[in-house]
């Protein structure tokens, strides 16, 4: 049963087995495989719930129901770097591009060795990958379903003689309606929307939605439910009070929410590391003008990835997205704006992602409010320069006439000869314009309470009965899509919590 | 240069497809919060800044569209932070008096000549204080993010998302019929069954 603020008494309160915060790569995985095992599961959820039927190409609608605070969301650091997260029931896999990469192997192996737990590695992960992969019908998109934007990036790669990877997504039957970040129409890209949460909810599973959870509720030292107020959906001020009784918590907000949840209650004290360590996979957009139609919002953006730069940190990809959010990043405004976007048919959006070198943190600031910081290092700077140098140049080889680049002091490129001066004039960080929709790291998982925040089990090392699942666990970033690491930890998490529910 | 490979014709019915999806606003009983409050000076000042920002004609740029901005901008604040939405709210105020302590001009913002003004907020964002850069930034990107989300803005740049997914929801479902579709474009196999051509890698993988 799906619940709305409507639906909520003035004080409602609900009994469960476990009561799981958020309902995305992690709530929706770990929740669904408690509620198939045969637990109560209740699953509470910020945001609204939005049936596939519901979704559309307007931003004006979607952007405010299914992004957390309408996207209006900054790290502070230099630069800032806005980001984005899900909120919605189905959390951020409603809007993200459905990318569905294992983590690489060196990280796997640098997890099981730092941790002493080989069933982190390579091999060990194997069986949860696949069950995993098996859940949200990871594949390669049919030929068909490709857009040109896709097609150029692999001409491209091929043209500089770098290798590329063609993605596998979590999809089924896409058609390549390519309207990944604000919703899929048609149903084909498996978020748990669509994938997980349908199984929790025919197991028995329900889900509060419009709840924001403002505390958990500890008894006897020990996680028993969650405190929290239902959402106004026209005021958006907080509303009834609700409260789920639960022999055990989980906590899946994401890498900002869930340490601004347990920051609450002093948790994470023996290490300390709680909100630290927050990682980030930094984007930076490059946006090629064609002197031909691509139409890049006919068919599956996302299907191409350059990995040739991989092992230096760098990861190239294209994105073709509305003109809604398009816009939104546009260096300029008026005539010269509609200028650029008078053009949007022969884009082709592409960015670079650089994997971190440094970590930053998420804490509680004035009224409870997240603060996440989080500074670009002169290594990831050089990274950047680099991979925007080389994307430019490449796009420019396949035949583009402009080339808008993430530097608010050098926002365009003409020619081969703009980009020699991009060494020149990009001397700091302050001028890079960048974005981010990974965020991990903030409660990370380890084998010994003094360098870590949960356990191998997921559970707080300093609150029994409170779990961690989602992408707060990583030890380190993962240089690739998240979504599926978050899931298969996720469903570690729960294979373990049913193992020690079964022993009792 | 490679021309455009067109995208595969459809077959299958569109019109099957009932007329409420892809609505602008969705028929599921979503309820949107209330625009955010702003007295007349404020919204004046706002209503300035954004025809500053949206493009001038040959552009649409009708006081029709210059309404939707604004009432779209203002049903997007009641979900940002309170903190985010009140920072955008006195930026309004902010901007307005920038041309008076930047000394750059003898008014406001609003009073000044639309291009003048225009160009002002061009020249902040370049200028070297990076306070006001991002309060122009943060508003240049809600503004024309509601802009460009603007049906008729939509037909002036050749974007016409909702025949294409209407052909694209017709041509899953017919996909996933029981009966055989009549379209080329056939569902992804299960990866376990090794039907699926290998993808395709590049030089050096």
């Amino acid at each position: 049963m799906i619940l709305s603020h409507k639906d909520y008494a003035p004080v409602a309160e609900y009994t469960a087995d476990v009561v799981v915060v958020g309902t995305g790569a992690g709530g929706g995985a770990v929740g669904t495989e408690l509620a198939e095992a045969g637990a109560h599961v209740v699953f509470v959820e910020e945001g609204s719930y939005t049936p596939t039927e519901s979704f559309n190409p307007y931003t004006s609608q979607s952007i405010p129901r299914l992004y957390r605070d309408a996207a209006a969301t900054v790290i502070f650091g230099n630069p800032p770097i806005p980001y984005v997260e899900g909120r919605a029931v189905g959390g951020s896999t409603v809007i993200n591009g459905g990318m569905a990469y294992r983590a690489p192997e060196r990280v796997l192996d640098e997890w099981a060795q730092s941790m002493g737990a080989p069933e982190l590695g390579p091999r060990g992960m194997d069986s949860v990958y696949e069950r995993v992969e098996r859940a949200v019908s990871v594949a390669h998109q049919h030929p068909k379903s490709v857009g040109e934007d896709s097609r150029i990036m692999q001409r491209g790669a091929e043209k500089m003689g770098w290798s590329y990877t063609v993605n596998q997504r979590n999809q089924a039957a896409c058609v390549g309606a390519n309207n990944c970040a604000l919703g899929c129409p048609t149903g084909a890209k498996q978020s748990t929307l669509v994938s997980y949460l349908p199984r929790a909810f025919r197991a028995g599973a329900d889900c509060l939605t419009d709840v924001r959870v403002e505390r958990l509720l500890i008894r006897g030292g020990r996680a028993v439910g969650i405190e929290g107020r239902s959402v106004d959906p026209i005021t958006r001020r907080p509303g009834h009070k609700v409260v789920v009784r639960a022999r055990a918590v989980i906590v899946s907000c994401g890498a900002v929410q869930t340490p601004l949840l347990l920051q609450r209650h002093r948790l994470g004290r023996p290490s300390g590391l709680l909100g630290k360590n927050f990682l980030c996979h930094p984007n930076a957009k490059v946006l090629a003008i064609y002197p031909h139609d691509v139409m890049g919002w006919q068919g599956v953006s996302q299907n191409t990835q350059i990995r040739h730069f991989h092992e230096d940190g760098i990861l190239m990809a294209e994105n073709f997205v509305a003109p809604g959010v398009i816009a939104a990043y546009l260096p300029f405004h008026g005539a010269r704006a509609f200028e650029i976007m008078q053009r949007f048919n022969q884009m082709v959006l592409s960015g670079v992602l650089v994997e971190d070198s440094s970590t930053g943190s998420v804490r509680r600031g004035p009224l409870g409010l997240p603060l996440v910081r989080y500074d670009i290092q002169p290594l990831d700077h050089r990274r950047f320069l680099r991979g925007v140098k080389l994307l430019a140049e490449m796009h420019f080889n396949m035949g583009a006439e402009e080339v808008l680049l993430p530097f608010f002091n050098q926002p365009s490129a003409k020619s081969m000869d703009d980009l020699k001066q991009i060494d020149r004039l990009q001397t700091s960080p302050s001028t890079l314009e960048l974005f981010t929709p990974h965020l991990m790291g903030t409660a990370r998982m380890g084998s010994r309470p003094e360098d870590s925040v949960v356990g191998l089990d997921g559970q707080l090392w300093d609150l029994p009965g409170c779990y961690v699942a989602d992408a707060s666990l990583f030890p380190t970033a993962i240089g690739v899509n998240p979504q599926i690491t978050i899931m298969a930890l996720a469903t570690r998490i729960a294979e373990r919590m049913e193992l020690r529910r079964a022993a009792a | 240069m490679t021309p455009p490979r067109p995208f595969p014709p459809s077959t299958h019915r569109s019109d099957l497809v009932p007329a409420t999806r892809l609505a602008r606003r969705s028929a599921d009983g979503f309820q949107e919060a209330a625009p955010y409050a702003m007295g007349s000076y404020t919204r004046r000042v706002f209503r300035a800044i954004i025809r500053c920002l949206m493009p001038p004609p040959p552009a649409p740029s009708s006081d029709a569209i210059l309404d939707e901005v604004e009432s779209v901008v203002r049903n997007w604040m009641p979900y940002m932070l309170p903190i985010s939405a009140r920072g955008l709210w006195l930026s309004i105020l902010i901007l307005d008096f920038a041309p008076l302590f930047l000394f750059v001009a003898p008014s406001r913002l609003h009073r000044l000549p639309q291009a003048q003004a225009s160009t002002l907020l061009s020249e902040m964002v370049h200028g070297r204080f990076a306070f006001l850069r991002l309060l122009v930034v943060a508003m240049r990107g809600v503004v024309l993010s509601a802009y460009f989300d603007q049906d008729e803005v939509h037909r002036a740049i050749g974007y016409r998302p909702v025949a294409f997914m209407r052909d694209r929801i017709a041509l899953r479902d017919e996909l996933l019929s029981p009966k055989p579709p009549r379209h080329s474009l056939q569902p992804p196999l299960p990866k376990q069954t090794g039907s699926i051509p290998p993808p395709a890698l590049g030089t050096a993988s």
